[in-house]
């Protein structure tokens, strides 16, 4: 019952916080349009007017009452694909923001708790990583894994995950010599009880914080993978790669525009929100 | 401050995403002197450049630019692609189409002054064939002699109709022998010869080389010593390197006054100000199914091949195609010596496809459609094509996974013969049906397709006589015979025959596409 005790405690703090918040319009709109995008995202699928697939439309006509946002080179209508895309797009985020935080907090944890030469040792790698340029770097391992959505979260977690295991590992090491670890510890706790009950329910929060901040940066990256031909694979609905058949056919300002659109929306959403989120949570992070 | 740059970040980044179709790699805005001058004229083209050595080069904007610099022996007026007419030379062949004598036009000079000679031409075409880069496969087989000072003998081990038609390539071109072999040259693979021909010209061409860079642009000007057959009209010709998307509005502004690299639907939305001159490419768009059953048990059972051939609506893919386009009766593009009329040409049936695509076991399986997703043969993109061939399949029950990659990856399992299914795209080597004949059983594009020459029989043995009959007619009635068995029963689905589009302002005349060297700028006119 130990673990559950700190993340209700967690959840009320969030539920207390919050609130105030997002009732600043900047946060409200942005978590409005979040939750809509989250929601489209669930519902999406069963609601648009035509299959995202089909090639029944005439082509490149453009948005009108029966094809809101107008069709594309194919004669697929453009709107049920975007709406099809934020499945896509908002769920890989989701999963690479997860994955990333998974993978950067465990070796953050492993590094800060341990010290020596553990942390020696995992720190110079997230160092290496980060060296690199993110989208150069997920570029070279996507192209190199082949094209697909897949390899394109794939990429996109080994640059994704180095920031939190910098941020992870120096609250651990904050943490380490707090004095109700050191008590845990003169109590014979092991080291795997002692990170489980003493250290990882007091980085959580700051953790999950800065993952709500990064998914919409998560969604840019899978979305410029894919516009760049390395990540998803027609006729998938995907946001980036529909903007990369635009390019040919600019003129056509619908086809870029409203998977653009989407995009936009997803990310400056989300990043408000996890601004929101970091505001009222973490308030000493706000001054760094 | 770190959040607002977070966001900030974002944002442009967004923008830029939605925004990078407004950009161009060209950075040369170089401006025009008033569209009915004569003084310049600039050609807006999607550069695939690697080098201008004639010898080397194969890739069309080298074509373009060889074609100003250097003349060939024989040539192509106009659009044309099946007479060749004299130009550094007339010639004479033996009758079994073995040995050709050319004799040179009198008085033809380089660049420099100095007069063409047969040592010039004996140089040029032993170095094109000798260098073994990528034209040198054009002259296989082909021994050039000198006979006196102004004839030259080649002669061939087979007899060679084609011949003719490929020394009006551009990379046949004749060069100032002296000149490449004081600067390198040489007539086999040690030649060094490249880097001086990529920065001079040494040619008889009605245009000398000004600048050249690979990225960006190339500059040509008037060969004041030229006395050939051609009158150039423009001082100066500079050839861009930009985005389509950007090409099309150069020609509208009259920033350019010509545009090569137009899609098919940007083409159909240019301003009226702007004329087009659409003429079917030689370019021949096609499936290829692969024969060989340990790549894939359904491509190579005969009757899923029917199945696939009658599951594809041709009229529907022919839609995006746009201008200028047609279905493609045959791998021969209409133009060539026994092109099929369109009485011949492949047609849809889905209740058809769908039996067989079930009786032949497809239906339900899943097929892989591989290919080259980074280029657009005359601005049809082969992802879009793709898209389409995938839901008409589906139609008649065949479920096709589309692997597209890039070019440089793709073109290699192409090669080897281990894609299931391909999307791919033939642009003649030289203006001669024989060259279709590869694609026979056994043949280099036939083994692509996994297809052995004792596969069939029957076309392998129309294929031997193709290559070796020089009777005009007989080679007709054997190419026609040869294109309805492969349309039948070869692993090959020809698809479209692409149009070429040519944008250009109405104050540039004769403008002519010729699939040889795209575009000849010396015979572009002034109104």
């Amino acid at each position: 019952m130990d673990a559950a005790r700190p993340k209700r405690r967690l959840l009320s703090r969030v539920w207390r916080k919050i609130p105030p918040e997002i009732r600043m319009p900047v946060g409200a709109v942005a978590f409005v349009i979040a939750l809509a995008w989250v929601v489209l995202c669930v519902v999406g699928p069963s609601i648009v007017p035509y299959d995202p697939l089909a090639q029944t439309l005439p082509r490149f006509s453009p948005p009108s009452s029966t094809s809101w946002f107008g069709t594309d080179e194919l004669g697929r209508d453009l709107f049920s694909r975007v709406i099809a895309g934020a499945r896509i797009t908002i769920s890989l985020a989701l999963l690479l923001v997860t994955a990333s935080m998974l993978v950067g907090s465990i070796i953050g944890v492993v590094a800060g708790f341990f010290g020596r030469w553990v942390d020696e040792v995992l720190m110079r790698v997230t160092d290496v990583v980060l060296a690199f340029p993110t989208v150069i770097l997920a570029m070279v391992t996507a192209a190199a894994l082949g094209a697909s959505l897949f390899n394109a979260v794939l990429a996109a977690l080994i640059v994704s995950w180095p920031p939190y295991a910098r941020v992870v590992r120096s609250l651990v090491l904050s943490l380490r010599e707090a004095d109700f670890v050191s008590s845990g510890r003169l109590l014979g706790f092991s080291a795997v009880r002692s990170m489980r009950v003493d250290v990882l329910p007091n980085i959580a929060g700051p953790t999950l914080v800065m993952a709500s901040l990064d998914i919409g940066n998560a969604a840019l990256l899978l979305s410029g993978l894919s516009f760049l031909g390395l990540g998803a694979k027609p006729p998938t609905p995907e946001w980036g790669s529909m903007i990369s058949a635009a390019v040919v056919n600019f003129d056509k300002w619908w086809l870029g525009l409203f998977p653009g659109l989407a995009i936009l929306t997803v990310v400056i959403s989300f990043n408000f929100l996890g601004d929101a989120l970091r505001d009222a949570f973490d308030p000493e992070a706000g001054r760094v | 401050m770190h959040r607002r740059h977070i966001i900030l970040t974002s944002v442009v980044a967004a923008a830029t995403l939605v925004l990078s179709a407004c950009s161009s790699p060209s950075s040369s805005p170089t401006s025009t002197t008033g569209s009915s001058s004569t003084a310049q004229i600039v050609i807006d083209t999607t550069f695939d450049i690697k080098t201008i050595d004639p010898g080397r080069e194969y890739e069309p904007t080298g074509q373009i630019v060889v074609k100003a610099l250097y003349d060939t022996l024989l040539t192509f007026a106009d659009d044309d692609t099946t007479t060749v007419i004299p130009d550094l030379a007339t010639y004479t062949a033996n009758a079994d189409l073995t040995q050709f004598t050319f004799t040179l036009a009198p008085g033809r000079v380089f660049a420099d002054g100095s007069p063409v000679t047969a040592d010039d031409v004996v140089f040029s075409l032993q170095r094109l064939e000798g260098m073994k880069g990528n034209p040198s496969f054009l002259l296989d087989g082909v021994t050039v002699t000198k006979v006196d000072d102004s004839t030259i003998q080649l002669t061939t081990t087979d007899p060679n109709p084609a011949l003719p038609a490929t020394l009006a390539t551009p990379s046949a071109g004749i060069m100032n022998s002296k000149v490449v072999k004081d600067n390198g040259g040489t007539t086999d693979e040690t030649d060094a010869a490249e880097t001086f021909l990529n920065e001079n010209s040494a040619g008889s061409g009605p245009y000398v080389l000004k600048t050249m860079d690979v990225a960006s642009q190339v500059v040509l000007t008037k060969n004041p010593a030229y006395n050939g057959p051609q009158t150039a009209t423009y001082d100066t010709v500079i050839l861009r390197n930009v985005e389509p998307a950007t090409q099309k509005m150069n020609v509208e502004r009259g920033d350019a006054q010509i545009a090569l690299g137009l899609s098919p639907d940007q083409v159909a939305s240019l301003a009226s100000t702007v004329k087009v001159e659409s003429t079917p490419s030689a370019t021949v768009v096609f499936l290829l199914l692969n024969a060989d059953p340990t790549v894939n048990a359904y491509t190579a059972d005969p009757q899923c091949v029917k199945a696939i051939k009658e599951a594809i609506d041709y009229p529907s893919l022919l839609e995006l195609a746009g201008a200028g386009a047609s279905q493609a009766t045959g791998l021969v593009p209409t133009g060539f010596l026994g092109a099929l009329p369109a009485s011949d040409e492949l047609t849809f049936d889905l209740a058809a496809a769908t039996s067989n695509a079930a009786a032949c076991g497809i239906a339900g399986q899943k097929v892989t459609l591989s290919f080259p997703n980074d280029i657009d043969p005359t601005g049809l993109s082969l992802s879009t094509l793709a898209q389409r061939i995938q839901v008409q399949l589906q139609a008649a029950g065949i479920t096709v996974d589309l692997a597209p990659a890039p070019f440089a990856t793709e073109i290699d399992p192409y090669r080897t013969g281990k894609e299931q299914i391909g999307l791919w795209y033939w642009n003649p080597d030289y203006m001669d049906p024989a060259n279709y004949l590869a694609f026979g059983p056994g043949q280099s594009v036939g083994l692509r397709a996994g297809w052995q020459a004792d596969a069939d029989p029957t076309i392998a043995d129309l294929v031997a006589q193709a290559y070796t009959t020089g009777d005009e007619t007989q080679r007709q009635t054997l190419f026609e015979e040869w294109g309805k068995a492969m349309n039948a029963d070869s692993p090959f689905i020809p698809l479209i025959q692409p149009g070429s589009n040519v944008a250009h302002q109405p104050s540039v005349t004769n403008v002519y596409y010729n699939p040889t060297w795209l575009i000849n700028v010396a015979g572009l006119g002034a109104a």
